[in-house]
């Protein structure tokens, strides 16, 4: 079908004949009341859609995010709560847990998951073979994951110490932060598919720096904050232009004063605005954190929400020796906490304290009992707008060496290539004892022959 | 509040974003909802009809009649029609519903449809 050309005393009069000519907000409006999965694919259609689907589209749709239930990992096993309700989900998932082999929930930011895992190299042979080290990121209800295959430099084995930064209502992009030290940051841009490594502006102050830090990092309005043992809040401004010698803004909040005696802390972002919760034996307290930027000074006061004697809380709840605070409900005066049962087991509960009078305790199941200490807990939002993926080369290993193995005798030459740029940057990342040259590949019956020389450092 | 953009329309005498044939199509509608109300089935075979003799060019006229009616619920479900018109359908077919040119580089269009590769699952025949 051939578009009519208008001509201008047409085009003057009103008279549309396509939908390309409707103006871009009335397509916006439009194409925002499709579904997120249909948009997805409308993206292909042309350019412009393209455009408006990407910076219009899902921005609006990710404005407010849904929340059921929380994330969390136990004995290196991955638990939603409350979030997988389909039945496609749930397939799904069980698939995505196979292929993850000891696996490590790091982060969850409004929809996204980071994790990090671990697999072998070569899963056939029998000796031990290196493994395999990245950081992968999902999102449950799009059905999506992606795997980072660079690794930061200079390489360690600290990635525990990473953190997402993700905003589906700015940007469909994400950031992985890693930890580098005390002094850097090392940062990957989904946009551009590099790490960057970043030093801070101003070094922190002695006691900040020595002091452990919690593993836990919350995103909140372009900034990482992270929780220190010496009584403070961290805030690093991950949001900001990369350029060479651009420095990352870290600032050192104290914390309210009491709560510089006991470890049983957390943060956490809930109805638009930091959170900090602190429990001991008498009281569970809660504080709203309020920032006043006068000129350029920054002035952070904390306000005291609520006390709550723990005793009213442990009152309702099955007999707990202690509870320690692990997030908050993004939307609702409710505060996830972690039960020590007994010397074995722990509960997660959300506990309401929004009322005095209605204190309750939100049961999540009664019968569910996780065997030792739960170490982290992320409020999971639901998020329909996909990520793109692709800036990784591949996404698992096995797809690639599955895919291979079908071939008997020679290979294609494509194929020979595309595994000799794999394998040859797979070698580059590999622990310095495995360094060596690719000199030969070939398919056999069994598999792929691949034959390595080792270099002279 | 439905009918004064739709008195101004007949007051208006230089009309010419709705043609007759919409404004026939359109304007029928919030009387219908009233009368058929909370049953759906009815108000679903309605419309159904209702569409079943427009082509999807004129389903663009559609919605700019009712979008210059400020119709919310026409707009609302003509939306809806489209979605459910091209939910499974093959973005070609997309393209050919609204009579749109793909201007993308041979290499670009796949590398997007491989990133936001779970949209297309349960593809139908054109």
């Amino acid at each position: 079908m051939k578009r009519r050309k208008l001509n201008n005393k047409e085009r003057n009069h009103g008279v549309f004949t396509s939908f390309d000519d409707l103006s871009d907000d009335l397509k916006i409006e439009i194409l925002c009341k499709f579904p997120a999965k249909l948009l997805a694919k409308l993206t292909c259609v042309c350019k412009s859609w393209q455009f408006l689907i990407i910076n219009f589209c899902f921005p609006k749709m990710a404005s407010k995010l849904a929340y059921t239930g929380h994330v969390s990992c136990i004995k290196r096993c991955i638990n939603f709560k409350d979030v997988l309700i389909d039945e496609k989900l749930i397939a799904w998932w069980k698939t995505i847990e196979q292929t993850l082999n000891k696996r490590d929930l790091l982060d969850s930011c409004n929809g996204l998951v980071l994790g990090f895992y671990t697999t072998a190299l070569y899963p056939q042979s029998q000796s031990s073979s290196p493994r395999l080290c990245r950081y992968y990121v999902l999102n449950i209800l799009t059905q999506q994951f992606d795997t980072i295959t660079k690794q930061p430099h200079p390489r360690t084995s600290r990635y525990k110490y990473a953190a997402l930064a993700y905003d589906p209502s700015k940007s469909c992009h994400y950031k992985i932060v890693y930890f580098q030290g005390f002094s850097a940051l090392n940062i990957y841009n989904s946009k551009t598919g590099v790490w960057i490594s970043l030093k801070y502006q101003h070094q922190l102050e002695y006691h900040v720096r020595k002091a452990n830090w919690e593993k836990r990092s919350v995103y909140f309005d372009g900034a990482l904050y992270r929780l220190s043992m010496s009584g403070h809040l961290i805030k690093f401004i991950v949001d900001q232009e990369i350029t060479a010698s651009a420095r990352v803004k870290v600032e050192s909040i104290d914390l309210p004063e009491v709560a510089k005696k006991s470890p049983l802390t957390c943060i956490g972002v809930s109805q638009g605005v930091m959170h900090f919760s602190h429990s001991d034996k008498s009281n569970l307290r809660i504080w709203m954190l309020r920032h006043n930027c006068i000129r350029t000074d920054n002035n952070y006061v904390w306000l005291l929400k609520y006390t709550i004697p723990s005793q009213a809380i442990l009152s309702q709840m099955i007999p707990s020796i202690y509870f320690k605070p692990m997030a908050f409900h993004p939307y609702d005066d409710t505060i996830i906490l972690s039960l020590r049962v007994d010397n074995w087991f722990c509960r997660i509960e959300e506990y309401y304290f929004g009322d005095i009078q209605e204190n309750k305790l939100r049961l999540s199941d009664p019968h569910t009992h996780y065997g030792s200490a739960c170490k982290v807990v992320f409020p999971y939002l639901q998020c329909e707008v996909p990520f793109p993926i692709g800036t990784s080369i591949y996404n698992s290993v096995h797809e690639l060496v599955h895919g291979l193995i079908g071939f008997s005798g020679d290979l294609p030459e494509a194929t020979v290539l595309e595994v000799l740029s794999f394998l040859s940057y797979l070698i580059h990342d590999m622990p310095t004892r495995h360094h060596g040259r690719l000199i030969g590949l070939q398919g056999c019956d069994n598999g792929l022959s691949i034959t390595l020389v080792k270099c002279r450092s | 509040m439905k009918f004064c953009t739709v008195k101004q329309y007949f007051d208006d005498e230089n009309n010419n974003n709705v043609t007759n044939g919409i404004a026939t199509t359109v304007i029928p509608l919030p009387n219908k909802h009233l009368k058929i109300k909370a049953n759906n089935k009815e108000m679903e075979q309605y419309e159904q009809e209702l569409l079943r003799n427009v082509m999807p060019q004129e389903l663009t006229k559609l919605i700019l009649a009712a979008n210059y009616l400020n119709f919310k619920e026409a707009l609302d479900f003509f939306c809806r029609t489209v979605a459910n018109a091209i939910q499974n359908k093959s973005v070609d077919y997309v393209r050919k519903f609204f009579g749109l040119e793909s201007d993308f580089e041979p290499g670009e269009e796949e590398k997007l449809c491989k990133e936001f590769a779970w949209s297309f699952e349960g593809v139908d025949e054109d």
